[in-house]
C-alpha cells in the first residue's frame, strides 16, 4: 500500500516531467525522422529525448501544465 | 399540466412560484440524444484513429475530423454532470457518470473532477474568488479565454487555490477530485503509453484536437455567456450571438436558460425558454428582451450583436 502511495505521489510530483519525457520526446524523434537523414542515429534519438524532459522539466518548474 | 397550457396562462402571474412550476415540467427526462452524441462522437474519434493508423484516411484529414468530433466530447459529459442522462430514473444514474466518462475521453479529462468544479461554477458564478471558470471568462478578447483556459491549471494558480479551498470545506468535493484524480492519472500514462507507437498520430488525433476543444469549451460555453457580467441568479448569464447558427456553438447562445434551471435538459432549452421568456424579461436577465417568441436554430442571430 506504501508503495502505491509513493507511486502516486511521485507522479503527482514529477508526472509532467515523465510526460515531457516521454511523450514530447517522442514527438520530437519522430517530427525528427521528416527533417534529418541521421534521425535514427543513437545520439539523434538520445537528442531528441533530452529536449522533451528539458521540456518536462521547465512545464514542472514554471508550471506550464498546458504541455499535457 | 402539459408545458404549453402553463406557458400560454395569464403571465400576469410572474412569481418565483409559478416560474418554478412552469420549469418543472420540462425536467425529468432521459436526455438520450446526449447518450448518442456521448457514446457516437467518441465511436467515431476511435474510428478515425482506426482509418489514420491503416492509413486509409491521411492524417491531416484525420485532424480535422478528430477535432470536429472531440469539439462534441465535453457537452454529454455536461448533461451527466445534471443528472440528464439518467432523468428521474434513480437506477439508471450510473449512466451519467459511465457515458460521462466514455464521452471524455478524447477530451482526457476526468468526468468528476469537471462535475466537481462545474457544480462550483454554478454555485458561485462570476465571483472572482469561487468560481472556477472566472480565469478565463472574464477577459478581453476571445483569445485570452482560449489561452488562459489551458494556463489556468497551474499548481501555483488561482484555480489551484479555490480547488485547495473547496477541498478542505467540502469532503464530498475533496472525495470527487481524487476519485477523478485517477482517471485523470489513467490518461497521463493512456498518452504516454500510445505516443511510443504512434507518435504523431498522438500529437494530431488526441493532443492538438483536445487543446483546440478546450478553447471552443472556453470561448463559447464560458466566456461569451458570463464575461464582464455581475453575480445573482438572474444576472450572471446572458443571450448572445456571434452570427454563428446556434448549432455550431453549440446552443451556448441560451446558455442562460441552464444557469437559470440545471435541471433542464440542453436539447429542451428552446420550449424551456419559450415558455419561461415573460418570466426572463420580467428578472432582467441580460438579453431577454430581445428574445424572439420562438426559439428556432438561427433564430437569435437577427436579435443580437456581439
Amino acid at each position: 500500500m506504501k508503495i502505491v502511495t509513493l507511486f502516486f505521489e511521485h507522479i503527482t510530483n514529477w508526472g509532467l516531467v515523465w510526460f515531457g519525457l516521454i511523450f514530447w520526446g517522442s514527438i520530437f524523434n519522430a517530427t525528427s525522422a521528416y527533417y534529418f537523414q541521421d534521425s535514427h542515429e543513437f545520439g539523434f534519438v538520445l537528442l531528441t529525448y533530452l529536449l522533451g524532459l528539458i521540456l518536462g522539466l521547465l512545464a514542472k518548474y514554471r508550471g506550464w501544465v498546458w504541455i499535457n | 399540466m402539459g408545458v404549453d397550457k402553463l406557458a400560454n396562462q395569464d403571465y400576469q402571474d410572474l412569481s418565483i412560484e409559478q416560474e418554478r412550476k412552469v420549469a418543472r415540467t420540462l425536467m425529468g427526462r432521459i436526455e438520450w440524444e446526449m447518450i448518442v452524441i456521448g457514446l457516437g462522437q467518441c465511436a467515431l474519434w476511435v474510428v478515425i484513429w482506426s482509418l489514420v493508423v491503416q492509413s486509409i484516411i491521411p492524417l491531416w484529414a484525420g485532424f480535422l475530423m478528430s477535432t470536429i468530433t472531440t469539439a462534441f466530447s465535453y457537452l454529454p459529459s455536461h448533461a451527466g454532470q445534471h443528472g440528464h442522462l439518467s432523468g428521474k430514473h434513480k437506477n439508471l444514474k450510473w449512466l451519467n457518470s459511465v457515458v460521462g466518462q466514455i464521452s471524455l475521453i478524447p477530451l482526457a479529462q476526468a468526468h468528476d473532477v469537471l462535475k466537481a468544479t462545474h457544480l462550483k461554477h454554478h454555485a458561485h458564478t462570476n465571483d472572482p474568488e469561487r468560481d472556477p471558470d472566472y480565469g478565463h471568462t472574464h477577459v478581453d478578447h476571445w483569445w485570452q479565454s482560449a489561452l488562459n483556459v489551458h494556463l489556468q491549471t497551474g499548481t501555483d494558480g488561482k484555480l489551484a487555490k479555490m480547488v485547495e479551498e473547496f477541498s478542505v470545506e467540502d469532503p464530498s468535493f475533496k472525495q470527487a477530485m481524487e476519485r477523478g484524480g485517477l482517471f485523470s492519472m489513467l490518461f497521463l500514462f493512456a498518452q504516454m503509453v500510445v505516443v511510443v507507437f504512434y507518435p504523431l498520430e498522438t500529437l494530431v488525433l488526441w493532443w492538438l484536437p483536445r487543446k483546440l476543444a478546450t478553447s471552443f469549451i472556453g470561448i463559447f460555453f464560458s466566456m461569451e455567456p458570463h464575461s464582464k457580467l455581475p453575480k445573482g441568479r438572474y444576472l450572471d448569464t446572458r443571450f448572445w450571438s456571434n452570427g454563428m447558427p446556434r448549432f455550431f456553438n453549440h446552443s451556448m447562445q441560451i446558455h442562460v436558460m441552464h444557469h437559470m434551471y440545471p435541471n433542464i435538459c440542453h436539447f429542451d432549452e428552446p420550449k424551456a425558454i419559450e415558455a419561461l421568456l415573460p418570466f426572463m424579461i420580467e428578472r432582467g436577465i441580460p438579453g431577454a428582451d430581445k428574445v424572439p417568441e420562438r426559439v428556432k436554430l438561427n433564430s437569435l442571430l437577427t436579435n443580437f450583436s456581439s
